[in-house]
């Protein structure tokens, strides 16, 4: 069975960082100053604890971590409000390092689609004659069009039934 | 590999796709231009009597020469002319023609053109000979041909830019 100098001395730690629940801290309050020995042990660890606490401000004084905390601050706002702007997510997406790749992914991708996809964009191969016959008439005489094979340019070619006409001698198709 | 959170690839997609539905400026200036057509007029007498093709018409002739069979193509006048959209004018043709052109507009990168020949008949009447319309692509070239002339035929070949 634990004696109460063993069962306080348990609980000196969390009595110096504050962290007893109420019923402990009493105990360990009355029993601190009636004991002696725990009262030497209590400020050995307040003495051991002050030389930790000078040591590390001394360290942290001769650091400076201004810079660390302005590039965390933003990603702090960020995380403890979505009323953000948007253009500043997306200026953060195009420039982080990480993202990089993706954005080319996509960027390639929205490329082959304006240029290889996209109706409006799209310019269909035309011949350099090509032509669009809309209406041929003619009053007394017949009328033939047809294309040229390779430079596919449109001759409109008239036979003239009045002067008697028939085969089109220099056509020849 | 590091997996990459969607977003970072769906917010650039999602803008570029936005960019590339959005009509293109240059697009936009083809489909409605207003400015005039340069339009040249080649009158061209086909035969079988001689040989051999004007050297003024030679890029012309090289064009159709597959489709006609005659051995002499000479240049008979070249006729240039700057028509604005809706604007008409008359040309004198050989054999107391006349061919009225109009200028009827641009579509994209086409020319409308509306061409009217006539022919004088009896009794100092004329009667229409032809009566087309087409749109013809820019630095294109159409032909119409088949009138009687010194024994051969008569070409028009009308390049509009």
């Amino acid at each position: 069975m634990k004696t109460a100098c063993e069962r306080v001395r348990e609980l000196l730690g969390r009595f110096h960082d504050n962290e007893l629940q109420d019923d402990d801290y009493q105990v360990v309050v009355e029993h601190l100053h009636a004991c002696g020995e725990c009262s030497r042990e209590m400020a050995k660890l307040e003495r051991i604890s002050d030389v930790v606490k000078k040591h590390y401000e001394t360290i942290s004084s001769s650091e400076d971590f201004s810079g660390v905390w302005a590039r965390i601050a933003p990603d702090m706002e960020g995380l403890a409000s979505d009323s953000h702007p948007w253009w500043r997510s997306f200026g953060r997406i195009f420039w982080r390092p990480r993202s990089l790749w993706a954005t080319a992914a996509a960027v390639a991708v929205a490329l082959v689609l304006l240029f290889a996809y996209l109706p409006n964009t799209q310019k269909p191969a035309v011949a350099a004659n090509d032509c669009i016959i809309d209406k041929v008439e003619s009053e007394n005489s017949s009328v033939m069009v047809y294309e040229t094979d390779e430079t596919k340019m449109k001759i409109i070619w008239v036979i003239d039934q009045q002067n008697g006409d028939t085969v089109q001698e220099g056509v020849t198709s | 590999m590091k997996s990459v959170p969607a977003r970072q690839v769906t917010y650039p997609l999602a803008v570029l796709l936005l960019l590339a539905f959005l009509p293109h400026p240059s697009l936009a200036q083809e489909q409605y231009p207003n400015k005039a057509a340069h339009i040249l007029i080649y009158v061209i007498e086909a035969s079988n009597e001689g040989k051999g093709v004007d050297p003024q018409i030679q890029h012309l002739v090289k064009e159709f020469r597959g489709a006609l069979r005659y051995s002499s193509y000479e240049l008979v006048s070249k006729i240039p002319r700057r028509l604005e959209p809706g604007e008409k004018e008359e040309v004198k043709l050989p054999g107391h023609r006349e061919m009225q052109l109009r200028m009827q507009g641009y579509e994209g990168n086409r020319i409308s053109l509306k061409v009217e020949i006539k022919e004088k008949a009896d009794k100092g009447r004329h009667r229409e000979v032809l009566n087309t319309e087409f749109r013809i692509i820019e630095g294109g070239t159409i032909m119409i041909g088949g009138y009687e002339y010194h024994g051969g035929k008569l070409l028009i070949a009308i390049s509009a830019k």
